[in-house]
């Protein structure tokens, strides 16, 4: 195993320049286009029409549409950081992809490939937060139910397939784990049907004369016990997220109950 | 920008790294709450001061955080997802010498 394995050479994820301004370009055309739509549609009835709306006639002496000017400026920066966001999760994909298929697995030392979970549950809990926003935005004064339907259950489409997007470094890091058990485990296996020479192959190859039968029998349950999802660290923050909604609606008949 | 530690372990993080006068809000170290908390604060600041100063109408009290509120969540967003993916490939790197075999 060489010391540099992990000079991965991850320059085919870097944009060119070029890429790099037409991102910035897109970016600007769609928060200008996100912007015009909300003065476009300010007929209607949602906030963000009557929000808009009103500056479409707002003209301030000296300075015409200086309202106007930064509402559309904050939409581009929006705009920009949409597209920069959806690029760098697809430059994400990229580059961990790589880091997943060339670093070495460790079937004894697994809790260090817990970092290929990261990405996924922070692309998750970002696009969830975004995704509680944009329905609110758009609400009509119909109510917030005609908007979540139309709006929300398609966001949430989105960050769903944003998430198992993301998530395939992660899968290919389970695949490999569950290869190097399954290789692993037939190893043990041959070994103790009498063929040691198995052993040759295996990580404990350079311990193998200390390894009797027990010591193989207890190693081979070991790396069956190995868990092939590198979840170890995260297991907190994700039993935290998925209790809190059920704690926050037992909090809430409690506090109705206790009123 | 390449991480590199005694191993001479290095990873190229160049394809997360903004670009386009957004760079300095990386670099400035800044948390990214932070950056979003200044960049609302900042677009608040201009609204409420332009209607202060120069409007003659009052806008929506909560339209006018929606507005602030949206940009500021959608760089807190990139800019925090940026850091993390350079802080694992960071991890990543550290991690090298558990990863050697022998």
């Amino acid at each position: 195993m060489g010391a540099n394995f992990l000079e991965i050479n991850t320059a085919r994820g870097r944009p060119s320049p070029f890429s790099r301004r037409v991102e910035l370009l897109v970016g600007i055309g769609l928060g200008y286009t996100i912007s015009f739509s909300g003065r476009a549609f300010s007929e209607e009835t949602s906030l963000m029409a009557a929000f808009i709306g009103p500056i479409l006639d707002f003209s301030v002496g000296f300075l015409p549409g200086v309202y106007s000017t930064v509402v559309s400026a904050v939409f581009i920066l929006v705009g920009i950081c949409i597209i920069r966001t959806m690029t760098f999760i697809y430059r994400q994909i990229q580059v961990f992809y790589k880091v997943a298929n060339t670093i070495p697995i460790d079937l004894l030392n697994p809790e260090p490939l817990a970092v290929f979970a990261s990405q996924p549950l922070r692309v998750f809990f970002g696009l969830v937060g975004i995704t509680v926003i944009i329905p609110f935005t758009l609400a009509s004064s119909e109510g917030l139910a005609n908007t979540v339907i139309p709006t929300g259950l398609p966001m949430i489409a989105l960050v769903f397939v944003l998430f198992l997007l993301v998530s395939i470094p992660l899968t290919r890091i389970r695949s490999r784990l569950k290869q190097a058990k399954i290789e692993e485990s037939q190893l043990i296996t041959q070994a103790l049907t009498g063929n040691r020479r198995a052993l040759n192959d295996s990580r404990i190859s350079a311990h193998q004369d200390e390894f009797k039968m027990p010591d193989l029998l207890y190693y081979q349950d070991r790396i069956h016990s190995v868990w092939e999802w590198p979840l170890h660290a995260h297991i907190r923050k994700i039993a935290f997220y998925l209790v809190l909604p059920p704690l926050a609606w037992v909090l809430e008949t409690f506090v109705e109950t206790a009123l | 920008m390449a991480i590199e530690n005694q191993s001479r372990i290095s990873i190229d993080t160049q394809a997360f790294l903004p670009s386009h006068g957004f760079k300095w809000l990386y670099v400035s170290g800044l948390n990214s709450l932070w950056i979003g908390v200044i960049f609302f604060s900042m677009v608040m600041g201009i609204f409420i001061l332009m209607e202060t100063m120069l409007a003659r109408n009052q806008f929506p009290t909560e339209l006018k955080w929606v507005v602030a509120s949206m940009g500021a969540v959608f760089l807190t967003i990139w800019l925090a997802l940026t850091r993390g993916a350079v802080k694992d490939l960071q991890d990543i790197a550290n991690y090298g010498g558990q990863f050697s075999r022998n």
